[in-house]
């Protein structure tokens, strides 16, 4: 019998600010965090706007030197600093054998940016080779082990948009099948021109709102932040009489084999993640499915068919929102960052809203939520879909789970 | 459920492109290092670069022109894998794909780049961004062979590769998946070489490798090389003798194997030093001095190379560090790769 994983931390960082609080109170009240750039001069681009974690500067470090430390890593220390310590850990980490798993798309980037700027402009011998180490996106992972003093392994996912559930699937299964009993797994990324510049010339930022599965909709919008959760197994968590958040049901997995940047427009992959995800957690429903919902043309009508070819009849029956038109979409810690959102609502039975839908597209004939809402939420689906045709599906469950 | 068995190899080096030249220039002790004809340097750098392939025999080049390098020897990797396998056909959804690289597309990310800066965003291309990305030549393999079952890519240093074989043997034992390509790619830049170069590192390389696992049960491939019998990873950056002792305790005691069972030791040129302590001087080797190192690619060299040691039986004398006394029973090979920064994974690779 597989063994049982339960979540009993979270630390979070995104437009909304750091913290999971913050986060929480502003997306239950549909708060539209989304502002011009700062990081850079965003006025030659198409959409000009993002979601950048402006609070947020950097985390107080004990064991490593702040000097150098791409801001990929602030982020992801001082998210997992949050998590552990809301799992009740913090202070004996070092003796615990951990699995650190983590899914961030271009990892350094901007320390990459940084030095390919030197080298244009002082050429590659005198560019400072110090900033390439962090630039390698497995980097922020072993910082990570440095501050917290861990042992145990590590694995980075870049799975494009899907990298941090797919880190989170991995730490689950990891976990159920007796090789580690905790986990520190979930995502970070950072606003950076390289991302900004490139998905602006795949014509995939709106120059306007995010909307997604509003007939309107236009584009997605970019944004930046961490998202990291402790998983532990049950028995383990039970032992340290920590307060557990809810329980993980199921995973699943698929590739649409299409297209390097479109998804398969049928959805049928997309579903065979959820109905994979469905079948492993033992259910055919689920009270809440928090949307990959980018905003794109292709992305939302994908979705929406793959969500009926995976719920059939009940498919309508069943609440969706995407968080994305708040925060923007953090790429690679995009799933993690929502998969937290989805354990809050199943905490708080609520919903939050899918914010700046306002006209219905037939081609997206879900049930949209527009304003939070209050209900019991038993069982909650986050969907990740990425670039290279990655779909990825989390469902977790209230704890205790009583069937 | 059956155990995973490894039925194709796809080796694309320096030294030799497909099994049997790779098989044949390890023997000979050939060496794939020489001057770098893709870029100039100030200095002439050597390395072991891939100039003697026609991607046309591989690869629908209409379909995929614009790809980077790293996608097309990833495609070629497959290819010549899934060839040597037999396989033609295989169930889309229950095939996965795990890619290990390092540094990714860093060509396409210099070009995009510096024209992002020097020459404005209305002049960068997009496909130049999209295929920067770090998944993208898993994405292009998955597109070019139809794999729907999972497709993932692991980025990490050399022992990455190995973390990949991990995964694809953990879903292949779940009973999500039938069989999983693994595949690792690396592609020379010039920006890298001139930073290794600048830093008196390795002498690097690029290439790529491929190889089918499948559940023994289901297995399509015609003739099973050997067992996956026991594979570990760790990380321990206070104690890296620690990580290294425990991926050989673990992967061994998965295999219900003792280290005296070994009968050689594949392993890259990385912490030589904490290697000799942990592996009790058994007979080890590895071929970066033929081929230069290649970072994620190494230890599935390593591995295609065991892979074909088993069914040989033979060890190519060249290449070994520290004399087997008998080369004639070779059942057991231990792949491993550790780094000084306290990472360390092994494979074993057991006799059909």
């Amino acid at each position: 019998m597989k063994r049982r994983v339960v979540v009993t931390g979270t630390g979070m960082i995104t437009a909304h600010g750091a913290g999971k609080a913050q986060n929480w109170e502003k997306t239950k009240a549909g708060q539209n965090s989304i502002r011009e750039i700062n990081a850079f001069d965003s006025g030659k681009y198409r959409g000009k706007h993002g979601g950048e974690a402006r609070e947020f500067i950097e985390t107080s470090l004990d064991n490593i030197r702040k000097t150098r430390l791409d801001r990929a890593s602030h982020l992801l220390i001082h998210t997992a600093r949050e998590a552990l310590l809301e799992a009740g850990i913090l202070q004996d980490i070092q003796y615990h054998d951990i699995l650190v798993a983590l899914g961030t798309t271009l990892g350094g980037m901007l320390s990459g940016e940084v030095f390919h700027r030197e080298v244009i402009e002082r050429g590659p011998s005198r560019a400072r080779l110090s900033r390439v180490l962090d630039y390698f996106a497995h980097y922020q992972a072993i910082n990570l082990f440095k501050e917290f003093r861990l042992k145990g392994d590590f694995v980075v996912f870049s799975d494009a948009c899907a990298s941090s559930t797919s880190a989170f699937g991995y730490a689950f299964n990891s976990i159920r099948s007796g090789e580690h009993d905790i986990a520190i797994c979930g995502g970070y990324e950072t606003m950076s021109e390289f991302t900004f510049a490139g998905f602006n010339s795949l014509m995939a930022v709106t120059p306007t709102l995010c909307r997604p599965f509003d007939r309107q909709r236009d584009g997605l919008v970019l944004g930046e932040g961490a998202g990291i959760l402790v998983l532990e197994e049950l028995k383990h968590a039970v032992s340290r009489d920590v307060n557990i958040l809810c329980e993980i049901a199921g995973y699943g997995e698929s590739s649409d084999a299409y297209h390097m940047t479109s998804p398969d427009p049928s959805g049928r992959c997309a579903a065979l993640a959820m109905t994979r995800a469905l079948k492993d957690a033992g259910c055919s429903k689920v009270d809440y499915i928090n949307a990959h919902g980018t905003g794109t043309k292709y992305n939302d009508v994908m979705e929406a068919k793959a969500i009926n070819i995976a719920f059939r009849e009940v498919a309508g029956e069943i609440p969706v929102s995407s968080i994305k038109p708040m925060i923007g979409h953090l790429l690679g810690s995009a799933g993690a960052a929502e998969a937290i959102i989805s354990i809050l609502s199943i905490v708080h039975n609520t919903l939050p809203p899918n914010i700046n839908y306002k006209t219905p597209d037939p081609e997206c004939n879900l049930n949209i939520i527009t304003e939070a809402v209050r209900c019991n939420v038993r069982t909650a689906l986050s969907n990740s879909f990425g670039f290279g045709g990655s779909n990825a599906s989390l469902i977790l469950r209230e704890y205790p789970w009583e069937g | 459920m059956g155990r995973v068995v490894l039925t194709g190899i796809g080796p694309l080096t320096p030294i030799g492109i497909g099994k049997v030249r790779f098989w044949d220039a390890v023997d000979r002790g050939f060496s794939g290092i020489k001057k770098i004809e893709r870029f100039s340097m100030p200095d002439e750098f050597y390395g072991g670069e891939i100039n003697n392939i026609n991607f046309k025999e591989y690869i629908d080049e209409r379909r995929f022109r614009r790809v980077t390098e790293l996608s097309k020897f990833t495609i070629v990797a497959m290819t010549l894998a899934l060839n040597d396998a037999g396989v033609k056909t295989f169930e889309s959804e229950s095939t996965a794909l795990v890619a290990g690289v390092t540094q990714g597309a860093l060509n396409y990310t210099q070009q995009y780049h510096r024209t992002l800066i020097t020459e404005g965003v209305d002049n960068v291309s997009p496909i130049l961004f999209s295929d920067s990305v770090l998944n993208a030549h898993a994405g292009n393999g998955a597109i070019c062979f139809g794999i729907k079952g999972a497709v993932h890519t692991l980025v990490g240093g050399a022992t990455i590769s190995l973390k990949a074989l991990k995964l694809a043997c953990r879903m292949l034992n779940s009973g999500v998946i039938e069989s999983s390509i693994v595949v690792s790619a690396e592609e020379l830049n010039e920006l890298s070489s001139f930073c290794h170069s600048r830093l008196g590192m390795d002498i690097l390389s690029e290439g790529a490798g491929a190889v089918l696992i499948e559940n023994e049960d289901t297995m399509r491939g015609l003739s099973p090389y050997c067992v996956i019998s026991g594979i570990a990873s760790r990380f321990n950056p206070l104690n890296p003798k620690e990580a290294l002792n425990t991926v050989i305790e673990n992967s061994l005691g998965m295999a219900e194997l003792r280290l005296k069972d070994i009968d050689f030791i594949m392993t890259d040129s990385s912490a030589d030093k904490l290697k000799a302590q942990c592996l009790n001087n058994k007979p080890t080797g590895g071929i970066s001095s033929f081929t230069g190192n290649a970072f994620s690619v190494t230890a599935l060299w390593h591995i295609i190379l065991s892979a074909m040691i088993l069914k040989n039986v033979r060890i190519p004398e060249s290449f070994i560090d520290n004399k087997a006394e008998n080369h004639d029973h070779i059942r057991h090979i231990m792949v491993c790769s550790a780094e000084d920064a306290g990472a360390a994974s092994a494979v074993i690779l057991s006799r059909f």
